[in-house]
Order: structure tokens, then sequence, then C-alpha cells
């Protein structure tokens, strides 16, 4: 293994040491995680207050306009709070922070196969946070047409003036390319790099739903590359592979075709970001349960299930778009088997709890709230999955609520369980566990009503991009309810700078903490922080999985780390 | 760390590539599933002149014997026959260049017949994936000069194969749009 010399420029910021390289990550997705959040606080503004200046900031930051957001403005924010939560915060907070992080220390590799790659992975992903955030600057704005930006909206053709659109089509190409070394790295890693007696069913989850999530990406990323490529060719240089009908010049194009390319991608991205919290999830509730992960290989077969499922369902986003009914049905069913394998391992997550001896810390809190949002955004997918209840629901705040109950929810619960498990492997100390409770439950309350009511909304047929809702008389009466849901969204962003509050308090104030606060069983706390380059100082000899707790044959404590001995006499046996 | 065996070997890296070839399988298959569709909705194919198409030929031939080129360096390094080696290898480049040059022919005459960029989706997607395609080789010949630069001490047989791997992964590339042009 190479050892660096440690100037500060490789130590700190061209590092190719796994570890620093997930805490760059980590502080990226962190920064862009609040960016995006106040994206969504000032559209939650507009949607409860429509029209009326937004308190203290509204008047400096568009004076033309009186303070108020206008359309332009409205529609620049929910795309790039999509794009920015999706790409930009997730991603690297759970792929590229925790990816980068855990696997080789829970494999007991020494580093990443690729370290060189894992470095240029890290800037072009900065590079292209650059340039997504550089769009800010242009004389019209940022892009506009939405997270998904589907053609022809998003083509000069389509009526967005500007270059935002073509900068965020850059932006999200160069994303592209960071993910996918980033994935070829993970798999490779975990395929070659894992330590002896690391055998598939004795790794952790959550390394599990990381290598997953990276098969994904390698597979599918390159789809909404190949599309994106053709997009920014009818951006810039005039092809017309998306424009039909009389935005077309010559022969047409098929605009629909960018929307199965889109989510060919799409929906396997969905699984990409909420992979790794299903293992992270699953691996957490063992721990403070103090027991073995029920059904530990259902666990993982299951959600390897989910993988090849989720490349076959893409259809089911685009119900409304005219397709054969023969073909809708398809994709309907398709999407419906997905719960089958969802069920198992959300029991597997309940039979973990079952008579456990159940530890109520601050990731346990949060993985229990995993539990619950996890469980409604899932069954609500059921109601968009199905073609009849879609053709109605589609494009309404319903769809809005579901997707944030898996995707923010969910994720979110998943990071912050995660951030507060590996706080102290990260940077050596733990996080207040006072702050974190106080957190989960203020973040738990709140994002709940957010997010249900907003289900409540879109049933009763509250378009999801809509400007203004009072301005149609038939939403008039949800005023009321889009105004709640706006102050407990205020409220959910509060207690979100009550975490940012407890992590700059803890790396500035707190001391150093024990090597293994949880008494977890896993790799990465047999080391001691900080962790050395190269990990471990021998090569970790694997004799148990990953869920060693209460075993009755140990006396003097419960639990049994995976690299750890131990002499069974056979009288114990 | 004295004791950290180093177990990122060949095999790994190769297994990266073969990764990697993966991702640019789904790049390249998306642009040819893309093709189809947009053959299908016009109902017609590009109808490539007879002069364009034989440059095309000529273009293939050229990749394969670069890939020929690359598949005799790996036998003569192997049987420990450097200079022949080198030779080879120098045959892979130059004619790997020369592909590209041909490439640039092909797109050039494809103007002068009149179907220049942005003429129609069908040919777009032509001067798109042989484009995307010629990126791709452009990197791998940035690769084999590398590998031509190393000194002896450094090559070895599993970094030839591993490069040898990719640049054939190309040719087959090349191969399988130019077919599916001409359907």
């Amino acid at each position: 293994m190479k050892i660096h010399k440690d100037s500060f420029w490789s130590k700190h910021i061209f590092s190719e040491d796994h570890k620093t390289i997930g805490k760059q990550f980590f502080w990226l997705g962190l920064f862009f995680l609040f960016f995006g959040g106040a994206l969504a606080m000032l559209l939650r503004w507009q949607l409860g207050y429509p029209e009326q200046p937004v308190p203290i900031i509204g008047k400096w930051m568009w004076p033309d306009d009186g303070g108020i957001i206008n359309p332009d403005i409205f529609n620049q924010m929910f795309t790039m709070h999509g794009t920015i939560m999706i790409f930009w915060a997730i991603t690297p907070l759970l792929i590229g922070a925790f990816g980068n992080f855990l696997i080789p220390l829970q494999i007991g590799a020494p580093d990443m196969a690729f370290p060189k790659l894992n470095m240029i992975s890290f800037w072009t992903m900065f590079l292209a946070s650059l340039v997504l955030l550089s769009s800010y600057m242009l004389p019209l704005g940022t892009a506009s047409g939405g997270w998904t930006s589907y053609p022809p909206l998003s083509s000069p053709a389509g009526g967005i003036p500007g270059l935002g659109q073509t900068i965020w089509t850059i932006a999200l190409i160069l994303m592209g390319a960071a993910t996918m070394m980033g994935a070829i790295n993970y798999i490779t890693t975990v395929v070659r790099l894992r330590a002896p007696g690391m055998f598939y069913f004795k790794m952790p989850l959550s390394v599990w739903g990381l290598f997953l999530a990276s098969i994904l990406n390698a597979v599918f990323v390159p789809v909404i590359a190949a599309g994106l490529v053709m997009l920014l060719l009818d951006q810039t240089i005039g092809t017309e592979f998306f424009i039909a009908g009389r935005l077309a010049s010559g022969d047409p194009g098929d605009p629909l075709l960018f929307q199965h390319v889109f989510w060919i991608f799409g929906h396997p991205e969905v699984y990409i970001l909420i992979l790794p919290v299903w293992g992270i999830t699953s691996d957490l509730l063992s721990v403070f349960s103090r027991k073995p992960a029920y059904g530990y290989k259902v666990t993982a077969i299951a959600m390897s299930t989910v993988v090849a499922l989720s490349s076959l369902v893409w259809g089911h986003h685009m119900y409304t778009t005219g397709m054969s009914p023969l073909l809708g049905k398809s994709f309907m069913f398709l999407t419906l088997l997905i719960s089958i394998p969802s069920s198992m391992f959300f029991l597997n997550w309940l039979g973990t709890l079952w008579r456990g001896s159940i530890h109520f810390d601050t990731p346990m809190l949060f993985s229990m709230g995993v539990i619950w949002v996890f469980g409604l955004g899932g069954l609500t997918g059921l109601y968009n999955a199905t073609v009849t209840a879609d053709i109605y629901l589609h494009d309404t705040m319903f769809v809005v609520g579901h997707f944030h109950y898996t995707l923010a929810a969910s994720v979110m619960f998943g990071s912050f369980a995660a951030i507060y498990f590996w706080f102290p492997k990260m940077f050596g100390r733990a996080l207040d566990p006072f702050i974190g409770k106080v957190h989960f439950w203020g973040s738990f309350i709140t994002i709940n009503y957010v997010f249900f009511n907003m289900m409540v909304t879109g049933y009763a047929g509250q378009h999801r991009r809509i400007y203004n809702p009072t301005e149609y008389d038939f939403l008039k009466p949800l005023s009321g309810l889009n105004e709640w849901i706006t102050i407990f969204a205020f409220f959910l962003g509060i207690f979100q700078f009550l975490f940012l509050l407890n992590i700059l308090w803890t790396i500035s104030r707190s001391k150093i903490c024990e090597k293994n606060p949880w008494k977890a069983t896993t790799l990465e706390w047999t080391v001691n922080y900080p962790i050395p380059h190269g990990n471990f100082d021998e090569v970790p000899i694997i004799y148990y999985g990953p869920h060693e707790y209460s075993r009755p044959d140990i006396k003097d404590k419960d639990w049994l780390g995976q690299n750890e001995l131990m002499e069974v006499k056979k009288w114990q046996m | 760390m004295a004791n950290v065996i180093q177990r990122i070997d060949h095999t790994t890296k190769t297994f990266g590539i073969l990764i990697a070839m993966v991702s640019i399988v789904m790049l390249f298959g998306t642009f040819i599933s893309s093709f189809f569709v947009l053959k299908i909705r016009l109902m017609s194919s590009v109808s490539l002149p007879g002069n364009t198409i034989m440059i095309g030929v000529v273009n293939t031939m050229i990749i394969i014997f670069s890939s020929i080129s690359m598949m005799l360096a790996k036998f003569h390094y192997k049987n420990d026959r450097m200079i022949n080696y080198e030779i080879w290898l120098l045959w892979a480049i130059m004619t790997g260049i020369l592909f590209i040059g041909g490439q640039l022919l092909l797109w050039s005459e494809l103007v002068t017949v009149g179907i220049p960029f942005t003429f129609g989706q069908l040919s777009d997607m032509v001067y798109l994936m042989s484009g995307a395609h010629g990126i791709h080789v452009i990197a791998g010949l940035f690769i084999l000069y590398w590998l031509q630069s190393l000194s002896n001490e450094l090559i070895s047989l599993d970094l030839i194969k591993n490069v040898g791997l990719f640049w054939h992964f190309l040719c087959l590339i090349w191969v399988t749009l130019f077919t599916v042009t001409l359907v």
C-alpha cells in the first residue's frame, strides 16, 4: 500500500484516502442539503402565503418584485430543489460520504481499489457543483424545467429562455461521470478487497445496500448520460432528437424518447438513494435491539431482488403519456411485484425489534423513524403504481407527498441515523444525545405533518407545480391546510439547524470518545480514531457475521466482534 | 501498516475495467436504442452515399487491424520478443490515429454530399455515435501512448492484457455501431 507524503494538499485536499474523501463528500452533501432545504422553505412560503412578500430576506433578494417570489423564480426553485436534493445532497451524503467511509472499513480493506479514481470522482463532483451553482449568475437565472427537465420544455424551442437549462445539463453530465467513477470503485472494492472470511453473507447490510446501489449506478447512470448528451446537443447545436410537432424545423424527433431514457435511469435512481438506507437501518436496528438482524439473508436477497425489478418498472412514471394500456398493465404488475421483497425486509425489521433489548439512542430513534416513514411512503406507492389510481393522482401533490415520504423522510432519517451512529468513528466525537433526541422528535412530528398533508392536498386535486393554488376556486378551501403545512415545514427547517449546531458544537468542543461507544460488532469499531491510512495494522480475519449480539454462550458481554476469535468450549456448545 | 497485504493486483484492475465496460456498453446501448426509436418513428433509414459507406468499411478494417496489432504486441511480449512487441504496439497506435483521421474524413464526406450535422435525426445519431466512440478511441490512444512510453521494468503482461482488453472492446463497439448504422 502506498503511503502518502503528508503535505497539507495531499492530506486534506487531494487526498486519496477513502476516509478523507468520505468526509469531503460529507461536507459537500451537508452544504447542499441546507441549500436545497432553504429552497424548500421558500417554495412552501409561496404555496402557504401566495404572492406575499417573503419575510426578512424577500425585499433583499427580489427588490423589483417587492420581495414576492415571481412565477419564473418559483419554477427555478422547484427545479433546483429537486435537482440539488437528489443529486447534490443525498447522493454525496449517503453514497459519497458513507459509501467511501464505510465500505473499506467494514469489509476489512486498506482503501478503495482505485484511490486516485476516488479522488478524481470527488473533484469531478465538486466541479459539477460549481457549474450548477454558476447558473445562478446567469442574467435569466438557472434551470426551470423541473428536476426531470423534459423536452421540449428544457430546450430553447420549448420556451425557457437563457442558458440556465444548458448549464444544468452540463452539471448533470459531470455529476454522472463522478458517480460512475465512484460506482466502478465501490463494486470492485467489494468484490475484490474483502478481508479473508468476509463472505458476501457476512458483510454488514450497510455494505450490501451500498454495493447494490453502486451496481445500479454503474448500469443506469450511463443511460441518463446518453440522454443528457443528446439533450445538450438539442440545446446548443440545434439537433432535434427530442423536438416534434410545430417546434421541429424538419423531421420530427421524439420527446417521449427522453422520458423513457430519463426514467430507465430515474426509477433505479430512487433505489440507488434508498438502498443504502435499507442496509443502514437493518444494521442499526440490530445494534440497538442487541440481537441479530432477523432474516439477514432474506433481507440481502430481497434487496437484490428489488435491484433486479427496479430496472423493469420505469413505465409507471408514464401512464398518462398515452402508452398502450396493455403495456401500462405490465408495468403496473411489475411495480406491484416490488412490494413483495420490500415487505420481506420490512417485516424483518419488525422481527429484529421483536423482544429485543431496545436502546433508544439517537441513531435508533432515527432508524425506527425510517420504519414508520418508509412504511407510509411504500404503502402510498401502491396507489401510484396502479394505473387507474395514478391517472387521477399523476402530477398532483399526492405524488409529491409520497416520494417525499420515501426519498426525503426515509432517506434523511436514514442519513441522520448514519451520521449520529458513525460520527464517533468519522470525527472521533459523539454528537450530543439530548440535542439529537430533540432533533429527532421535532423532525418526526413536523415531517409527518408536512408530507402527509401534501398527500391530502394532492388527493383534493392540487397540482404539484402550481404557482398559486388560490387562483383556482376548487383549491381555495385548501388555503388553510397549505398554510399549516408551511408553518410545520418552517419548524422542520428550524430543527435541522439544531442538528447543524450539534455537529459544529461537537467538532469544536467535545472530547474524543471511546473506540466502540455502541458496542457494535463490525470491523470499523476495532480501529482507533484517527484511523491511519491503510486502516488496519494487520489484515483482519473474519469469523462471524455482522450481528453477533446477545449470544447465550458469551457471559461477560452481549456482543462479539466479527474478527474476534472465541474459543467455544465443548461444554458450552 | 507494514503487514497490510497489497491486494490491488491486476485482476482487480481487470475487474474495474470490466465494470467500466459495462457502463460504456449501457451508454452506447442507449444511443443505439434511441437510433432505432427515431428510425421507427421516422419510418426511414439513413441513406448514406456509397463512398461514405466505403470510407466506413475501410475505417472498420483499420480499427480491426489495430486491434489485431495489439494482440500481436501482447503475443510477442509474452514470448519475450521486445522489439516485435514495440513494433506492433506502435502499429496499434498508428492505426488508431489513422482510424480517427478516417472518421474525420467520413464526417467531411458526409458534409460534402449534403448531410451536415443537424441535417436530420438519424444522420445526427450517426455523427453522435461515431463522435462519442471517437472520444473513447482518443482516450484509448492516450493509454496506448502511456503504455508505449513506460520503461521495460514497469511493463507487465497483465498490464498489456488490461490495455488490450479496452482496445479490443473499442474495436467491437465500432463494429457494432457501424453495423447498426447500415441496418
